[in-house]
């Protein structure tokens, strides 16, 4: 238990990392951003506490909008991510696996429903985050291609690090 | 209570997550410069909104009374109208005659506003007191008009007061004409009815005079101006020598409450003095000559 928390907190740490030094610096086309690192809230299973999920959320999300000057806006997205993402999590589970003891992982789900699951994810946090950034719907066409560019490619991301966490 | 709290543990998390948004926005309202400056001015408008809405609401609540107020108002502005219309049409007819001849007829001299200050109507030559005197330019022998006619004419002054020997004192004598007709004579009092005098001298051959005819000054004496309104013709009988009519006249100015009047001070009244000084004294002249 105690491995499993060391080891989700370094992989936090190193997704947060990755975040700050590469990812922030990504702006494909200047609209799409990816934010890689909710993959560790994604990581959480169902028998965490919900009002934990929802803490972390917010302070990774606050962490990292130290770093890029958007104050409040990751942070707001990310809490909202630990609320919802175990109500996501509950709903795309095959029946069949027990709540308690079931792992989020594409090799726990299958890489269809993991990829469901994850795409959901990133475009619930893109679509806070980049709503709170642009604050008005005036201009909704580059604000609805900030969010589907920005959530596509961190579902890509995502895809990436689920890879690589499943041969660890 | 204990549903409340059972409900309060099961979703704490959510309590967290309202809290954590909280804390999130007001970061965001309080670091982003653009977020707060949109946040403030929807705000804005949306309280300017809401208060436009109250305000609309509150007069619209208020229109009952505003309504019954105005209503109240137009009737007594209505009544007020009515009164007023009565009271302009009836002073017309009473003044449309005399007051405007008097300002016709005064239109050239200089008129200086007066008040009667004292009355002594109980003796038997009555005078008046006005309070204009010599320091307002009013000097003796200047003629009085009252808004009904005239009045009488000046007879000493002081620096700040005027005595005014009215129509109804047996020394007042004023040359007097019938409007239209032309024949003239002299208006004097003699006693008894404030509102009753007398113009004598008027020929036979003046023809039949009808009562109400105008009675107004003849503007021979250059105290008066020709044509002020003196009075009305009351009647017409024989004087007491049977060479002319003596004409009864009631004369328009009330004397018991006259109280406004005007003192005119006209002009040429020293040339006409100093010609008829020429006149005396080429008469007296003639006379001395053998």
């Amino acid at each position: 238990m105690i491995n499993i928390l060391f080891s989700r907190l370094a992989t936090a740490l190193s997704l947060f990392l990755l975040q700050i030094l590469v990812f922030n610096h990504v702006r494909i086309l200047g609209y799409a951003t990816p934010f890689p690192y909710i993959f560790a809230l994604l990581l959480f299973p169902l028998s965490v506490q919900r009002w934990f999920t929802v803490t972390a959320g917010f302070l990774l999300g606050l962490a990292a909008d130290m770093f890029t000057g958007t104050l409040g806006m990751q942070a707001s997205a990310g809490a909202l991510l630990g609320l919802l993402q175990p109500y996501l999590l509950k709903r795309l589970k095959p029946v069949s696996l027990d709540e308690e003891s079931m792992l989020p992982s594409s090799r726990v789900l299958g890489w269809g429903i993991f990829m469901r699951y994850a795409i959901s994810c990133s475009f619930l946090f893109c679509a806070v985050f980049y709503v709170l950034e642009s604050f008005d719907f005036m201009l909704w066409k580059p604000l609805l291609i900030n969010i589907a560019g920005s959530a596509l490619l961190t579902s890509v991301a995502i895809f990436f690090l689920e890879l690589i966490h499943r041969r660890i | 209570m204990h549903a409340l709290f059972d409900f309060l543990r099961r979703y704490n998390y959510f309590l967290v997550f309202i809290l954590l948004e909280v804390v999130a926005f007001t970061l965001l309202l309080k670091h982003q410069r653009y977020q707060s400056s949109v946040w403030m001015s929807a705000a804005n408008s949306t309280v300017s909104a809401v208060n436009g809405v109250y305000t609309g609401a509150g007069q619209l609540l208020n229109l009952k009374a505003v309504n019954k107020r105005l209503t109240e108002e137009n009737v007594r502005l209505k009544a007020e109208y009515e009164m007023l219309r009565t009271q302009i049409k009836d002073s017309i007819r009473r003044e449309q005659l005399i007051g405007s001849a008097v300002r016709k007829a005064a239109a050239d001299y200089e008129m200086i506003p007066a008040r009667v200050v004292s009355n002594t109507l109980e003796r038997a030559n009555p005078y008046l007191v006005i309070n204009r005197g010599a320091d307002d330019g009013i000097r003796p022998e200047m003629g009085v008009v009252g808004g009904n006619g005239i009045v009488g004419i000046v007879y000493q002054t002081t620096p700040g007061h005027a005595l005014v020997i009215p129509l109804t004192n047996r020394k007042s004598n004023i040359s007097c004409r019938i409007r239209g007709l032309g024949y003239f004579g002299y208006l004097v009092w003699q006693g008894g009815d404030l509102r009753r005098a007398k113009l004598t001298d008027i020929p036979r051959y003046a023809g039949k005079l009808k009562r109400g005819t105008i009675i107004e000054t003849s503007g021979y004496s250059a105290v008066f101006p020709p044509g002020l309104p003196v009075g009305r013709v009351l009647g017409v009988h024989n004087s007491t020598d049977g060479q002319s009519y003596t004409v009864d006249v009631r004369l328009g100015t009330d004397f018991a409450r006259v109280r406004d009047v005007m003192v005119i001070a006209t002009s040429y009244k020293p040339e006409l003095d100093s010609l008829r000084a020429d006149v005396n004294r080429l008469e007296l002249e003639t006379e001395n000559r053998p």
